[in-house]
């Protein structure tokens, strides 16, 4: 295997699957639009061409079949339907494990059997095995096997094809759209098939999985014709092929006038669509063409870069961000001695802060990427469980740091999952409760400031916090004497406990009690916040806070007592002056009145990190209010961006997001305010259950 | 001069000192505020950023005089204390004068003595003179750098008439900033005026 072809494979290839799949989705809801149609065929197409160079038998075999597939749909020669839409989706999702045995090295293993032998029954236009034949109803009442032999007539002859090869082409004729020219042609589909044997013997795709040797041989084609297959796809501006071929543009043009409905069987070469488009893509011109318009300057602009090497400018500008910030400390410790050093130190700021903007947009991608993948999930459970369901998708142009774009698509399944299975009714359910039939997904992508917010939310029943909270006791998430002193939205953050879950039963969607879990704990490597909120009976959303970006944070650093620490900026409302008669008790917490409208837990950092609590009025004191308590520490130094460096020797649940060093060339542990804060509160409800029980024994 | 004056000055320097510092901190909560604030909006308060960092900077130069005031007062009571002593020795010596007029005799060293120190007390006046100048020229420097602040507030408050449409209360930041600003000037005009009436009311001069 050519590892270099690979690496120049595989990134091309996930995308051409991502599109795929989103277009297959989209022809479910449009199964009448060609443009998309030809869209995935030419996906498939150049899958296959690029794995024919790689020497992925199996993967050149099972696009091969799906191309052959969309290619009929393509030419009309079938009719899309549900089951169709169905087998495409799963073949997808055999080929993107083929991509991922790719990427670790390996020759993919053949796809499911039975799948394949759907596939190529399909593409054959027969009519799917019993167990299949039952889903063959599609949302839009098309049926692949709609021309019965009595109905229609199939027509084979062999011709030469205007590029000099040699085809075999059959073209079917329905009864009743139009007659046959001779009634001597007419053959049925057991004679086809005889056909079909005479030609490939048992070769003909769509009778046995596609035998590797012959298959390989078939579907070998050379470097040149590879290149030409890109050429026509990419105007000529093939990724790494830097001189262009003129001659190619007229590939299109010339198979423009092929027969359109024709099913085209090359006897030669199996393949030779791979070589030239066996029927042109007349739907996709406009587009084709405004695309070859634009993609020189797009291919001129355009550079695909190795991830890691983006890492590794991401953290040498990480070092040059401490670097500077040790330069600015320095110069400012001059005071006003040296003019001109102060002036390069602003200078030498300025310019790092554009360099790191720069990279920090290298990295950035837009949460598209994120949610492509929720259609097909919404479409695959809301079937499954039998529900109506429309997914809103907002701000997928909205950018996000690579990193948590890669973490979230694990979670953001669960949400959907869990959102379908738990919050959104059957539509039986919907329609008695006054409620429209198809329930409403809505995921949204928000830009806030420095933050990115992602929201998923649904018009279901919401949750019901006591039913929660009697559940976590039945599951011995908490005692009795916990769930009594819950407040509503800590009774509503029980769901992300690890092992909780509402259902008796697991299913293949929900019921074990770790998708929340994994939801919690990625946001909290993200250094996200998660937010949910719910009105019974109407509505649930779920929203996740994330930074802008991962690569440098902006922190604030405190001092408590002798020692520094850093507190994310992200996290911080304000800065207060603490006043003595602001602070209360309450629940057996201290709480401090901000004003009229806010009280807030306090969280003395002198109590948690030094087991010795902070006083008011003989130690120096103030407060840093966040978004869910307010810290006392001794004084807030100032603020710095910094870059996190982890800390992987410490327990797997500390209180720390990592450390960083400080311009002044300190090592400092950054606090995580959340973790912080549930410990304070956890500890308060420990030390107000403990007295209960004491009066109790 | 009398104590109760000196007293007086030196609870004005105390009070002054303590409001001040705790003023200073205020403005530089006020401008770390203004800063996590630009910060949480990412680059669209960039503007602002400016202001606040300079509302931070100046804030840290008024703590620097602010603590230079501190070191000038000391020398100014300890020079009028001695003072003080001095004057109660002349007066000693004027009283022992007397009474030994009272009986005829005239001890010539004696006024001599009274006369020297006299003289010391005059060359301390103006030394405590020069000093209560120099801790006044140190307040001009206070208000000169709250002068400043002034100007960094009314251009943060015109930062934030330009980034209202952000949604961030920038204004109400920049009001925040101000009235930081208002406090440690009042307080610094406040003890001005007391300095100037010991400068200017209780020297012997007059």
């Amino acid at each position: 295997m050519d590892m270099d072809i690979l690496q120049d494979y595989l990134p091309e290839a996930r995308e051409l699957l991502e599109k795929a799949q989103e277009n297959t989705l989209r022809l479910e809801a449009d199964p009448g639009n060609d443009e998309i149609l030809a869209s995935v065929f030419r996906a498939f197409h150049t899958l296959k061409g690029g794995a024919g160079f790689l020497e992925a038998e199996h993967l050149v075999s099972w696009t091969h079949h799906l191309e052959d597939l969309l290619d009929k749909l393509r030419s009309h020669t079938l009719t899309l339907s549900a089951n169709m839409i169905d087998a495409i989706l799963k073949g997808l999702d055999v080929i993107d494990d083929m991509l991922q045995q790719l990427g670790h090295g390996d020759n993919p293993t053949p796809g499911p059997r039975d799948l394949g032998l759907l596939i190529q029954q399909l593409a054959a236009g027969q009519a799917p095995r019993p167990q299949d034949a039952s889903a063959e109803t599609g949302a839009f009442g098309m049926d692949a096997t709609r021309c019965p032999p009595a109905e229609a007539t199939l027509l084979a002859s062999r011709r030469t094809t205007v590029d000099g090869h040699h085809g075999v082409y059959v073209e079917r004729n329905d009864t009743g759209s139009r007659s046959a020219p001779d009634g001597n042609d007419e053959i049925s589909e057991a004679e086809f098939e005889a056909v079909l044997d005479t030609l490939y013997g048992n070769q003909a795709p769509g009778l046995t999985d596609a035998p590797e040797s012959s298959c390989l041989a078939g579907d070998e084609i050379s470097p040149e014709e590879f290149e030409r297959v890109l050429d026509q796809l990419y105007g000529g501006q093939a990724p790494g092929h830097a001189a262009p071929e003129p001659a190619t543009q007229a590939q299109p043009a010339r198979t423009a006038d092929a027969p359109a409905s024709p099913v085209r069987l090359p006897i030669q070469n199996l393949n030779a669509q791979a070589v030239l488009p066996a029927t042109p893509v007349p739907v996709a011109n406009s587009t084709a063409s405004a695309r070859a318009q634009n993609i020189p300057e797009a291919a001129d602009t355009t550079l695909r870069v190795d991830a890691l090497r983006l890492d590794a400018v991401m953290n040498q500008v990480g070092e040059l961000v401490l670097l500077r910030n040790r330069l600015a400390s320095a110069v400012s410790s001059l005071g006003e001695e040296n003019e001109d050093m102060a002036r390069i130190a602003r200078e030498v700021d300025l310019t790092v802060n554009d360099l790191q903007s720069t990279v920090m947009r290298l990295r950035m991608q837009p949460c598209k990427r994120l949610f492509q993948q929720l259609p097909r999930v919404v479409r695959d459970a809301s079937r499954q469980l039998g529900k109506e369901v429309k997914l809103d998708i907002v701000g997928e142009e909205v950018e996000i740091d690579k990193t948590v774009v890669d973490a979230l698509s694990g979670p953001m399944t669960h949400l959907i999952r869990n959102s379908l299975d738990h919050g959104i009714e059957l539509p039986e359910v919907r329609q008695a409760g006054g409620k429209s039939r198809e329930a409403t997904i809505r995921v949204a992508a928000i830009h806030l400031g420095d933050k990115v917010r992602i929201e998923v939310s649904d018009d279901g029943c919401g949750i019901d916090r006591q039913f929660v909270t009697q559940k976590a006791m039945d599951k011995g998430v908490i005692t009795q004497e916990q769930a009594a002193r819950l407040s509503e939205q800590e009774a509503l953050e029980l769901i992300f406990r690890p092992g909780f879950s509402t259902k008796d039963q697991a299913t293949d969607l929900s019921g074990r009690g770790v998708g929340m879990d994994v939801v919690r704990e990625t946001v909290r490597k993200l250094r996200g916040r998660l937010d949910i909120q719910t009105r019974l009976g109407l509505s649930t959303s779920i929203a996740m806070e994330f930074p802008l970006t991962m690569a440098v944070l902006p922190v604030l650093y405190l001092r408590l007592r002798r020692e520094i620490y850093a507190l994310p900026i992200s996290s911080i409302d304000s800065l207060l002056d603490i006043q003595e008669h602001r602070i209360h008790r309450m629940g057996g917490r201290s709480v401090y009145r901000v004003d009229d409208t806010l009280v807030t837990p306090m969280v003395d950092l002198g109590a948690l990190l030094h087991e010795r609590p902070l006083r008011l009025g003989s130690e120096p004191m103030e407060g840093v209010l966040t978004e869910r308590g307010l810290f006392m520490v001794s004084e807030v130094l100032g603020n710095e961006d910094s870059v996190v460096k982890p800390i992987d020797f410490l327990a797997e649940r500390n209180w720390y997001q990592g450390a960083t060093i400080s311009g002044k060339g300190q090592v400092v542990l950054i606090l995580d305010p959340g973790t912080l804060i549930g410990r304070v509160l956890e500890q308060a409800t420990v030390a107000r259950t403990l007295p209960t029980q004491r009066g109790a024994a | 001069m009398e104590i109760q004056h000196i007293m007086q000055v030196v609870d004005a320097s105390f009070v002054a000192r303590q409001s001040i510092e705790k003023s200073l901190r205020e403005i530089d909560r006020r401008a770390l505020n203004a800063m996590v604030l630009v910060k949480r909006h990412g680059n669209t308060l960039a503007g602002y950023g400016v202001v606040a960092q300079a509302f931070r900077e100046r804030a840290a130069n008024l703590k620097e005089s602010a603590s230079h005031l501190q070191e000038t007062i000391a020398p100014l009571i300890q020079a009028h204390m001695r003072i003080l002593q001095h004057q109660r020795f002349v007066a000693s010596f004027s009283a022992i004068a007397q009474a030994m007029a009272q009986y005829g005799q005239i001890c010539a060293s004696l006024e001599n003595i009274r006369t020297r120190w006299r003289d010391t007390i005059a060359r301390e006046e103006v030394e405590a003179r020069k000093i209560l100048l120099r801790l006044i020229a140190t307040v001009d420097v206070l208000q000169e750098g709250i002068e400043e602040q002034e100007y960094v507030v009314t251009n943060g408050r015109i930062e934030a008439a330009l980034a209202e449409d952000t949604g961030a209360p920038l204004m109400r930041v920049s009001r925040d900033m101000g009235e930081a600003v208002r406090t440690v000037s009042n307080a610094i005009r406040t003890y001005r005026h007391q300095l100037e009436s010991l400068a200017y009311e209780s020297s012997t001069d007059i």
